[in-house]
């Protein structure tokens, strides 16, 4: 964007938490609440990194700790190699607030305007980036100027994205993303978040919806009461050695099932279970949503 | 560039914060208030104090300075609560913004919609000037006389700009910016074709134009204006860390020790040394300096900007300092 990015150190991750704690306190100074306890963190370039808990685990107290928001109590924190207070280094993040966090008097369009004089853009480049990015999250024509505070929650998350990657970041921070969205929002943001992992950006996602984490991320950290209690590439995660292997077959004719019932247990199998295939219920929704209106009768 | 990009980033800031400070109905409802008694005031005043326009002159300052302290606090304190208590900070802050930026840029902001009040109640205060009674002597008839035409002009202004704020907000336009905006513009196009007119309302014509005003209030309307901004200034510092309601509070004190700091420097060292941060009311108060047609001495009014511009440059200090270890 401008010469003060270019100067900024490249390669290595893109963000770098080390033993991270947070105590709040109250106006006398009194510990309150332990929020985060200890939780290292590193994602790479490229990498679609979920954060995942309950409420009140800590999730979006880490996420601000590493943008700088908050200050941690301990543990120190680089965004690409540099402290998260830097310019430099913030240039580079785009960030989606869990309550999207919009000036409900401005427009959509206002508010990416708004969004890229905070980045220092200049006002030709920032209105064309607008304009296009509305049009990626659904928000191009009349919506575009209306106050943002007309909105519905789904539609301000929808600016909220796009003020994300106002900045062509390469490194996107989301935080419960898909807040609010209906299914069809969901689906896209989903979508929206792969192709950034695609694209090379790095992608740090905070969720407590299972599913989503499971759908787009390449590795996740459980984190639960502050404290990171699992880390690591979803496959190797969710692997269960020992406890068998299934098979997700096709092709096989249905009375072929028994024979192929048989020769499992033959092998030594001690339970074999079998169901018809099925679809997601995300997939069968979005599938009759998009299907035309007597089709669908 | 990276001075640029930091300009930018403050201008993006201020401008919003304008934007918002100018659109809330409680702005609108401040400005149209101030101007509404202002104007009114010399149509029903019952003396003039041995002066003609004296009592307008300096009711219309008071009221100035009394509902631009609401403005100006309510704008500032409520302004930056709102941005830490909605996230509006957090979502900015999370960009190659300064802690210390986003302060200034939330400051400009606020100053830029208390000149845009000041502007049109310093308009009022002068059309109110106008419209008070003035001695008046003919060959026929000698005695005082009120310029009921400019009283009613001036009274009607904010209707007319709160026309203009209606039509705007049928076409999906800002109320409150199109009413500050319109009365600004519509104030100055008034004194000018008024001053066609004589107090009777006779027509001059261009070669006898005289918009009547009294210049002489220019500069202590200034410092009034000057005032507002200072007080402003502080009030930011204050809603780096509180809430609204403590903000509110914490300035009404400030200003309520301001009108004792004149007094103030007479006393012990201690107490000197305390006031020295309050911004002393009196410096800013040079009304009385136009009594029996005076005028306020430039070396007062230069000390009084200077005085101004030091405590807003102090406030600034104090509030990024505040600001830059805040959670948010």
């Amino acid at each position: 964007m401008d010469s003060e990015t270019d100067t900024a150190p490249r390669g290595g991750a893109a963000l770098e938490a080390e033993n991270l704690h947070k105590t709040f306190r109250d106006f006398w100074g009194r510990a309150r609440t332990e929020a985060v306890r200890g939780v290292s963190l590193r994602a790479g370039s490229g990498e679609v990194l979920g954060i995942l808990g309950p409420n009140g685990s800590g999730k979006s107290t880490t996420i601000k700790m590493a943008l700088g928001l908050l200050k941690p109590t301990s543990g120190s924190v680089r965004l690409f190699g540099l402290p998260p207070s830097d310019a430099r280094a913030k240039a580079r993040v785009g960030y989606l607030p869990e309550l999207s966090h919009l000036h409900p008097f401005l427009t959509p369009r206002e508010t990416l305007l708004y969004a890229a004089g905070l980045f220092g853009m200049p006002r030709r480049t920032a209105g064309a980036r607008a304009a296009d990015l509305l049009k990626r999250v659904g928000l191009d024509g009349a919506a575009a100027d209306r106050r943002v505070g007309e909105f519905s929650k789904g539609m301000a998350r929808r600016v909220g994205l796009a003020r994300a990657l106002l900045n062509d970041p390469e490194l996107v921070v989301l935080d419960e993303p898909t807040s609010g969205l209906d299914p069809v929002g969901r689906r896209e943001v989903k979508d929206l978040v792969k192709a950034l992992g695609g694209e090379g950006r790095t992608v740090l996602l905070s969720s407590h919806l299972l599913s989503e984490v499971q759908d787009v991320c390449t590795r996740v950290a459980v984190l639960v009461r502050g404290r990171i209690r699992a880390e690591g590439a979803l496959p190797g995660l969710l692997e269960t050695p020992g406890e068998g292997v299934r098979f997700d077959v096709s092709g096989l004719a249905p009375e072929k099932v028994g024979e192929a019932r048989a020769a499992l247990f033959a092998l030594g199998a001690s339970s074999v279970e079998e169901s018809p295939r099925t679809i997601p219920l995300e997939d069968f929704f979005l599938s009759l949503l998009r299907a035309p209106e007597d089709a669908a009768q | 560039m990276r001075l640029t990009a930091s300009l930018r980033g403050v201008f993006a800031v201020a401008r919003a914060t304008a934007l918002e400070s100018l659109q809330r109905p409680v702005s609108v409802l401040l400005a149209l208030a101030c101007f509404e008694l202002v104007a009114l005031q010399p149509l029903v005043q019952l003396h003039a104090f041995g002066e003609p326009g004296r009592l307008s002159r300096d009711a219309g300052m008071a009221s100035m300075l009394v509902f631009g302290l609401v403005f100006a606090v309510f704008c500032a304190g409520e302004g930056f609560a709102r941005e830490l208590r909605d996230g509006t900070a957090a979502a900015a802050l999370a960009g190659p913004v300064s802690r210390p930026a986003f302060v200034l840029g939330k400051y400009l902001g606020v100053a830029a919609a208390v000149a845009a009040f000041a502007w049109c109640q310093a308009w009022a205060v002068a059309l109110a000037g106008r419209t008070s009674e003035a001695f008046f002597e003919t060959a026929r008839f000698a005695g005082s006389i009120r310029d009921v035409g400019c009283g009613a002009a001036s009274v009607l202004l904010p209707a007319a700009a709160l026309a203009a704020g209606a039509a705007a907000d049928v076409r999906h336009r800002r109320f409150g910016l199109w009413f500050f905006g319109s009365l600004a513009a519509l104030c100055p196009v008034a004194a000018a074709a008024l001053g066609f007119f004589d107090r009777n309302g006779s027509w001059l014509g261009a070669a006898a134009w005289n918009p009547g005003l009294d210049a002489r209030l220019a500069v202590p309307l200034a410092l009034v204006a000057a005032l507002l901004l200072a007080l402003a200034a502080w009030t930011t510092a204050f809603a780096t860390r509180l809430q609204t309601g403590p903000v509110l509070a914490l300035s009404a004190l400030l200003l309520a020790l301001g009108f004792f700091a004149e007094a103030a420097r007479t006393a012990a060292l201690p107490v000197r040394a305390a006031f020295a941060l309050v911004p002393d009311v009196q410096s800013f108060w040079l009304a009385d300096a136009l009594r029996a047609g005076g005028t306020v001495p430039p070396g007062a009014a230069a000390g009084a900007a200077l005085y101004a511009a030091f405590h807003v440059a102090a406030a600034l200090c104090v509030a990024a300092a505040l600001f830059e270890n805040r959670d948010l």
